[in-house]
């Protein structure tokens, strides 16, 4: 017996609809989209900069905290609300970590927090995105594109992890921070690369 | 020239010059002989040159934008600023202080010095907040302000040389809270006061009863205003650990021009009574450096690596 075409076309519509493919737009677009919480322990963020356009000296960010939202199944790409504590920062020189936080650069006093929302994303491939998002630094928000990847599922005593790394660079001067770039020229390179390692707790389905 | 010695250049000489030229003139005779002028163009000297140092730092929208709203502005108002838009208001207010002291006696003047000095403690205590500022600080902070002024007017005719120490201090301290904007602003009124004393020194002996110049009005409610709010600001913003103790003790530092009141009073010549103000302020100056020295010492337990500042304070 004959298929209709237009049974068959609207039966194959239905299946690309549900393909694994189409992730763009905000996520998650699965309704089975797990609650991660950051591990504060595992989660860290690291950056680079260049000094007097010599070496390159890197730094982090200890104990981020906030949430990402994620199928487990990868149906659906990740959404991330992060906030770092600039009061975290850890360069290895107690000195240096206190002129980070003077108000020559994050100005901890004033901004005492660095957060990343995510707004939507696009899948780049298995388990890995460019994320769209706003990054708020120093009282300024500005949007932002992140490279993502989902670096895997592991089981713990407590649950289920996930970890996920992301990087992307911002130019300081863009948030304000600009000691070092024109004066005195050069002390401070304006790129800051930026890595961003997570790793959280898949919360447990409610019974 | 290598970028250091520009930034120094563009940041701490260049404010320093350019409101020292405007305004040396009225150090020297005809223009010097009108006192209220004299104490205009002090407090003017003093506060255009922080000013101007502050722009050159940052830039100008961010004292407009404490104002006026500025299209396409994305920064956002950071407390501290508020250092600039108080030297631009002090600029126009020494002015007017000045002329408003004119025809005053001596008595009447110094009435009228304190009750501006009061309306300049209750404004910054009202109007002027950092961080981590609450009632109780607020009212601390325009206490100082006035103790601040008071302790300007004690320092007789070695205010300028006193604004040279004073403003070095803060510098230093600013420097060692990992404050390195601060630093500068300050470094560029340290040099303006010993630009400006050593003017004053060579006008007062360019003719005949040119009179020294002293801490009347406008001068001592500017130094007052700015030292303490610096103060004020240092404390706030600090993450090394230097002690409010510290920032204070910066702030009324011009007390210690008292210390040698005997022999002030005994000296026959200007110049030793200038002395005798100004040796009480710099002994206390080097002993409160000194002390601070010594607790960021015995903090980070290690000596100081020397060699350029602004790549040690990076991590060397």
């Amino acid at each position: 017996m004959k298929i209709p075409a237009f049974i068959a076309l609207s039966v194959a519509t239905l299946l690309l609809a549900a393909s694994p493919a189409r992730q763009d737009g905000a996520a998650p677009a699965s309704a089975s989209a797990a609650n991660i919480t950051l591990d504060p322990v595992h989660s860290m963020a690291v950056f680079r900069i260049q000094h007097l356009g010599a070496g390159y000296f890197w730094g982090r960010f200890n104990e981020l905290a906030g949430k990402i939202q994620w199928p487990l199944d990868d149906s659906a790409a990740p959404s991330f609300d992060v906030t770092a504590q600039v009061n975290k920062v850890d360069t290895g020189s107690e000195k240096l970590d206190g002129n980070l936080q003077g108000p020559n650069f994050f100005n901890q006093a004033e901004f005492p927090t660095i957060t990343f929302k995510s707004k939507s994303a696009k899948k780049l491939g298995e388990r890995h995105y460019a994320v769209t998002g706003d990054l708020t630094l120093r009282g300024v928000t500005k949007s932002i594109e992140v490279d993502c990847t989902v670096t895997g599922v592991g089981k713990a005593p407590t649950g289920q992890k996930v970890g996920v790394e992301c990087a992307f660079t911002v130019n300081r001067a863009d948030y304000g921070m600009k000691w070092g770039i024109d004066a005195p020229k050069g002390a401070l390179g304006s790129e800051v690369k930026m890595v961003i390692a997570l790793e959280g707790d898949v919360a447990k389905a409610k019974e | 020239m290598n970028p250091i010695d520009q930034y120094v250049l563009e940041v701490v000489v260049l404010p320093a010059l350019i409101a020292l030229s405007a305004f040396s003139p009225f150090l020297f005779a005809p223009l010097r002989r009108r006192a209220w002028r004299v104490e205009a163009v002090l407090g003017t000297i003093i506060a255009l040159t922080f000013l101007l140092s502050f722009v050159t730092e940052l830039d100008h929208r961010a004292v407009l934008r404490q104002i006026i709203t500025i299209e396409g502005d994305e920064a956002p108002f950071e407390r501290w600023h508020r250092l600039g838009l108080v030297a631009l208001i002090l600029i126009p207010a020494s002015w007017a202080l000045g002329f408003t002291r004119r025809k005053s006696s001596a008595a009447r003047g110094m009435m009228s010095t304190l009750g501006y000095a009061l309306v300049a403690a209750i404004l910054c205590g009202a109007l002027v907040s950092f961080p981590g500022s609450s009632p109780l600080i607020q009212l601390g902070q325009g206490a100082l302000v006035l103790a601040s002024i008071f302790a300007w007017l004690l320092t007789n005719q070695a205010v300028l040389w006193n604004a040279w120490v004073v403003f070095g201090v803060l510098a230093e301290l600013a420097y060692v809270g990992g404050f390195a904007s601060l630093a500068v602003m300050c470094g560029a009124v340290s040099v303006a006061g010993f630009g400006a004393a050593v003017l004053a020194g060579i006008g007062g002996r360019s003719a005949l009863q040119i009179d020294p110049v002293r801490p009347a009005g406008a001068t001592a409610i500017v130094l007052g205003t700015l030292t303490a709010l610096i103060a004020r600001c240092g404390m706030a913003q600090d993450t090394a650990g230097v002690s409010p103790a510290a920032w204070t003790a910066a702030a009324l530092l011009p007390l210690a021009s008292v210390a040698f009141s005997g022999r002030l009073r005994r000296a026959e010549r200007n110049s030793g009574k200038t002395f005798w103000a100004w040796l009480g302020v710099a002994i206390v100056a080097i002993a409160l450096l000194g002390l601070v020295g010594w607790q960021q010492s015995a903090k980070e337990g290690a000596a100081d690596s020397g060699g350029d500042d602004y790549s040690d304070m990076y991590g060397g």
